[in-house]
This record gives structure tokens, sequence and C-alpha cells, in this order.
């Protein structure tokens, strides 16, 4: 291994997209379709494949949710009162396929997202593009898990009732 | 749905309803009801043609094989798994439908979709069984499960995932219509 530090520089895509929900219901749907991870049983599986087998049922449309802050109650009595919830929404089994290649992976998975309402009170999700992410680790077998994962970011903002971003029209 | 066809070397399987027979040379059928298809002198390739054509048959018509007359369905508690909170459902199943064992619990996501279903398989030692589905498609309007997993499941009704699982996966459907004027 070389002793010295490495810095990338790397290409990224906010994608924010407009859900037709009000926030609260918008949030629900997401919980619904992002179910919490279960990392209690997850620990009682007794090998790998039964970690995917579990992850196959926690995860009905792909992703589990690791991470939930209600950002308007932590910021509540400031002068900022947007509703805005963020997560860290993922999958570790898929994240494996991507770790088995290169630790700093774990880096962007999982991966962050915000679920807010605008000014005008529009709900948007905003995510960055996974495929963008992963393909700075310059490995194919990396990229192609980032690209995946454009799918199921795709499946899942189609399942929310928006509509796709142009950017990820290629993935459907 | 009526009839289903397991590929077997040299032989065929052919379900229909509550019946199964097995083809040799594609010209011979049996049809047998489920009392005799449990008699040892029918053979294994019964048994399995029997097990896989009424299992297969219940899995494919759930949920509307739960308007069949003599059918009783009653919604019992919620269950939480894995993050997610299923509805229930308590089915007794009368003598004339061939199925795993009399009462089974059907579980549905809040999408409305199946992904687990209790039962006792009667017909392999009678051992509890909770069985998961996933990965739905639609094949041609219909919405079907394409991977089932089916696991020993434990007294306090949690299943066990570390034990091997009977996998079932279903790459293609098509919909047949007995009666050509149901087409729509």
């Amino acid at each position: 291994m070389t002793p010295v530090n490495t810095a990338v520089n790397h290409p990224s895509r906010r994608l924010i997209v407009h859900l037709p929900h009000p926030y609260d219901e918008a949030r629900e749907l997401y919980e619904i379709l992002v179910p919490e991870v279960d990392m209690a049983r997850f620990g009682q599986m007794a090998n790998w494949q039964a970690t995917l087998e579990l992850a196959e049922i926690n995860a009905p449309h792909g992703f589990m949710r690791y991470y939930r802050s209600d950002v308007t109650a932590a910021m509540a009595g400031s002068a900022s009162f947007w509703k805005a919830t963020q997560y860290l929404m993922g999958n570790h089994t898929i994240a494996e396929r991507m770790f088995h290649h290169d630790p700093a992976v774990m880096l962007h998975a999982p991966l962050r997202t915000v679920i807010y309402a605008d000014p005008d009170g529009d709900t948007k999700l905003a995510v960055d593009q996974p495929s963008l992410l992963f393909h700075s680790y310059e490995s194919p077998d990396v990229a192609k898990v980032g690209c995946r994962l454009d799918y199921l970011i795709s499946l899942l903002i189609i399942n929310m009732g928006g509509d796709l971003p142009s950017e990820l029209r290629h993935t459907s | 749905m009526q009839n289903l066809t397991y590929s077997f070397p040299a032989q065929a399987a052919v379900a229909r309803a509550a019946h199964v027979g097995v083809v040799a040379s594609g010209d011979l059928e049996i049809l047998v009801q489920p009392p005799d298809a449990g008699h040892p002198a029918l053979g294994r390739a019964l048994h399995l043609g029997y097990f896989l054509g009424y299992a297969n048959w219940n899995y494919f018509t759930t949920p509307f094989l739960f308007s069949y007359p003599g059918l009783v369905a009653n919604e019992i508690e919620p269950w939480h798994e894995a993050g997610q909170t299923w509805r229930r459902l308590q089915v007794r199943f009368p003598s004339s439908i061939a199925t795993h064992n009399p009462e089974q619990v059907f579980y549905f996501d809040s999408t409305g979709l199946q992904r687990r279903m209790d039962y006792v398989t009667e017909v392999l030692g009678s051992t509890l069984v909770g069985h998961y589905s996933s990965q739905y498609r639609s094949f041609d309007g219909l919405s079907v499960a394409t991977r089932r997993r089916i696991f020993r499941r434990n007294p306090d009704n949690t299943v066990n995932l570390n034990q091997p699982s009977i996998t079932l996966d279903s790459r293609n459907v098509e919909q047949c219509y007995a009666n050509e004027q149901a087409l729509p």
C-alpha cells in the first residue's frame, strides 16, 4: 500500500424530484416503500444466504431505511421552519457487491435522501444520482452496481407518483 | 386458471385444479383425485406431480381462490415483520379444495400484495411453514409473484431463515382461458 494521500475529483448530480403528494403523505408513502432495516434480525442470520433472504423480505422494492431524522423537529424554535426529513437509504446486500472490490465505497452507501416542502409548499425528493457517485471509484464492477441503484431509484420515484428525471430514463 | 403443466425427463405432469396426472409418451393421462394420489403404488412422479400441481394451483389462483364456495376467511390481528406491518387473513378451506392443510394465514402489505403465507405441509410430515412471495411482475395485467421461498416456521410464528429453503421461481406466466367467450 502506498503511504500517500489521494484526492478524487468527480462529477455529481443532485436529482430533485417533484412529488404529487403533500409532504406528510409523501413521507408516509416513502417510509412504506423503504421500510426500516431490522438490524436485530439481521444480526441473527447465521450465514450470508440467510442475510440475502432477509434483505429480500425487508426491502420489497430494493431499499431499506438505516437512519431517519425529522429535521423540522430538530430545528424547532429556530427561525427556520421548513418541513424536511432526511434519511440514509440503501441495501447492504447490494452494497456488498461494491464493498467486495473497494471498502471506500461505503462513503456513499447508504445513500442520503431528503424529503422536504419547498417555499411554494410543493413536496420534493432530493438524492444524488448513485451511478455518478460510484463511477468515481474507477471499477467497472462498482460502476455496474451504481447503475443498478439508479434503476432502483427510478422505481422508487415511479412508485411515489413522480415523473422520472431525464437523467434516469435510460434505467427504466 | 385451470391447467398447469410441468416437465420431467421424458414425462410431463398435468394438473387440472384438484386433479393431477402424469403424461407418458404424450398420449396417456391419468387423472387422480387427491386421496388416491397419496397411494404409494402410484409412484414418485405422480406424487411429485400431485404436490406441484395442487401447490402451484393454489399459489397462482390466490387470492381469487378465496371466493370459492365453502371457503371462510376472517381478518386477524396485523403482523409486524422486517420493518413492515402486514394485514392478515385467516382462511379455512373446504375439503373439496386440495391444499396444504385446511387452515392457512395470508399476509398482505399496504399495497395489497401478498408477502407471506403460513401453512402446514400435511403431505410432507406436517411441517410448519412460512412461505414468502416477492418480485411481483405484471403478465397481461395480472400481478404475479415470481420469487417464492419456503422456510421452516417456529411455533411462535417467526420464520427460521437460517435453514435452506424450498425455492420456486417463475420466469413466464401465460394466461389461458378455458372458455374463449370469457376473453376480454
